[in-house]
């Protein structure tokens, strides 16, 4: 057993019972030194989203949320579970902007997480990753991160089976391009959905992003009771100048 | 957990089997739904000589939620001409509004269908055909600029012929996707029907069903004894918890041990399990395996 299962934070299992379905959401937010200024918003800005999507019973049972950060590092610090039963750390900023990082904690706690959840006799549907950046990628080599982890070709069904549904979300000095390479899949009906504001409104901006999660989170949720789950992608927050776009081709550098 | 364990009858009337989950406890009747002739639930109680029925079919939460009618549909008839009790068990499509529309379709229709031909497949076949007619009928009607999905249909399909009077008796079965067919005896459960393709086999859970109407409805039937224990006709909102829990296949196969009766049948069907929110129909037929050996 890992560290990660055996931690004190790891999910209770009380509330829980075999078949349960879960919609499985994690919210990777980049936390690198220049958030700095901006923490105090990107804490209060998820505090409301938990507190939303916790105001509604139905997908609070359908729901399970993970938060992830990363600098020139990355970490779980809120571990999957329903959003009910999670409490939110007061998230400090420091070091660089490395995606791979990132990538990486996404795919071992997710790893870790179906495991657990399917040895637990649940239902596990495919992630919603949402992805949160202000700026560009420090490793040069992250896009072939990303696809080495998750990338899954349709026709020949080779890749990760398993791969999430990625939508990113960039401001301030995050690059247009990168943001279209973030999101996933780029094949299919559902594609992965990008956005990007070069709005100065930080704060705003962030609420208006953590909104946006919520609305997915709720409405996905809502799908899966009924026995026909599907991710419903984010619309566009309104009234931050967002550009914003599906996932388009996977550009093999 | 029985009638009498702790946690019975405290959500809404109906007993909890495993954590509740929030929705059961904590969400209000809300406004009815707009469809004003879909009741909320439905019970039905038969029985022959040496066969008791009992059928509810239960709205589930997310509908309550959303303020949708109930999309589960089904329909007890019994044919005199060959002594047959006919079963259709149907599960609307919940991303199509109209579904509902489509299970009361084939309930009401299907029995029609197999008097006149007395077999499973040229049935469906019939009831398929009409489906599309009247889907395309309500397609044309709706407005211009509607959405697809607001006038679209489509439904589930699983059911049972039992001759009654045959000796041995069996039971033919035909089902179009997720709903199912069980056996409980002294043995426990077991599913009579096979399993819906793809669901669960992959790295991750899907639901995939071909449902009616389709241009090449994809359907199975079965032959199976039906002189002991009884047989249980369900949709996916009771048949997936069923296949996934050993706590609720211990607390159906004591609750259903020996029929019920049909108010308590109908709060046992709707029993609550946390994320489980979907409408629940089950159709049971208990066999007296007594007035069956005393017939032949």
């Amino acid at each position: 057993m890992t560290e990660y299962e055996e931690g004190p934070e790891a999910v209770a299992t009380v509330d829980t019972v075999a078949g349960q379905l879960v919609m499985p959401f994690y919210i990777i937010c980049d936390v690198s030194s220049s958030m700095s200024g901006d923490m105090g918003d990107l804490n209060k800005a998820l505090n409301d989203l938990v507190n939303d999507i916790m105001r509604s019973p139905v997908v609070d049972d359908l729901v399970m949320l993970s938060v992830i950060t990363f600098g020139s590092t990355a970490q779980t610090v809120v571990k999957l579970a329903s959003p009910s039963s999670i409490t939110l750390p007061t998230l400090t900023s420091g070091g660089g902007t490395v995606y791979g990082a990132a990538f990486r904690e996404y795919d071992r706690a997710f790893t870790a997480d179906r495991a657990r959840l399917k040895a637990e006799g649940k239902k596990v549907y495919r992630p919603c990753v949402f992805f949160l950046s202000d700026g560009a990628p420090g490793d040069r080599d992250y896009k072939q991160t990303f696809r080495s982890l998750f990338a899954y070709d349709p026709e020949t069904r080779q890749g990760n089976k398993a791969f999430p549904y990625v939508v990113s979300f960039g401001f301030r000095d995050a690059p247009e391009q990168v943001m279209k390479d973030v999101a996933y899949p780029d094949f299919g009906k559902s594609r992965g959905r990008w956005f990007l504001s070069r709005s100065n409104r930080i704060g705003e901006l962030l609420k208006s992003m953590t909104d946006s999660i919520g609305n997915t989170v709720l409405s996905s949720g809502n799908s899966a009771g009924a026995g026909m789950p599907q991710i419903i992608p984010p619309t566009v927050p309104a009234g931050q100048d967002m550009q914003f776009g599906d996932a388009g081709d996977f550009v093999d550098d | 957990m029985t009638d009498s364990a702790p946690g019975y009858d405290a959500y809404s009337g109906v007993p909890s089997i495993g954590a509740p989950g929030r929705a059961a406890t904590e969400l209000a009747a809300g406004r009815p739904c707009d469809v004003a002739y879909s009741a909320d639930h439905e019970l039905s109680a038969g029985s022959f000589p040496g066969v008791e029925i009992r059928a509810a079919s239960i709205r589930g939460l997310l509908h309550r939620y959303r303020e949708q009618p109930r999309q589960d549909r089904y329909s007890l008839h019994h044919l005199t001409s060959s002594d047959t009790l006919l079963v259709s068990v149907c599960d609307g499509v919940g991303s199509l509004d109209q579904s509902h529309d489509a299970a009361l379709f084939v309930a009401r229709w299907m029995p029609d269908a197999y008097a006149a031909h007395g077999a499973w497949p040229k049935s469906i076949a019939d009831v398929n055909e009409w489906l599309g007619r009247y889907a395309d009928e309500v397609a044309r009607n709706a407005a211009a600029d509607a959405e697809p999905h607001t006038y679209g249909m489509a439904t589930t399909f699983v059911g049972v012929a039992l001759e009654l009077s045959a000796r041995p008796r069996t039971a033919s079965i035909a089902w179009t996707d997720d709903s199912t067919v069980w056996l409980l005896d002294a043995n426990g459960w077991t599913k009579l029907t096979d399993e819906a393709a793809a669901a669960g086999s992959g790295p991750l859970h899907h639901t995939s069903v071909r449902a009616l109407p389709h241009p090449e409805p994809r359907f199975h039937t079965a032959e199976v004894p039906a002189e002991r224990g009884a047989l249980f006709v369900m949709t996916d909102g009771v048949g997936v918890p069923l296949e996934s829990g050993a706590d609720v296949r211990e607390a159906l196969a004591e609750w259903w041990a020996t029929p019920p009766d049909p108010f308590t049948f109908g709060r046992q069907v709707g029993f609550a399990r946390r994320s489980h929110m979907d409408d629940r129909t089950v159709v049971g037929i208990w066999f007296d395996e007594e007035s069956s050996r005393q017939v032949r």
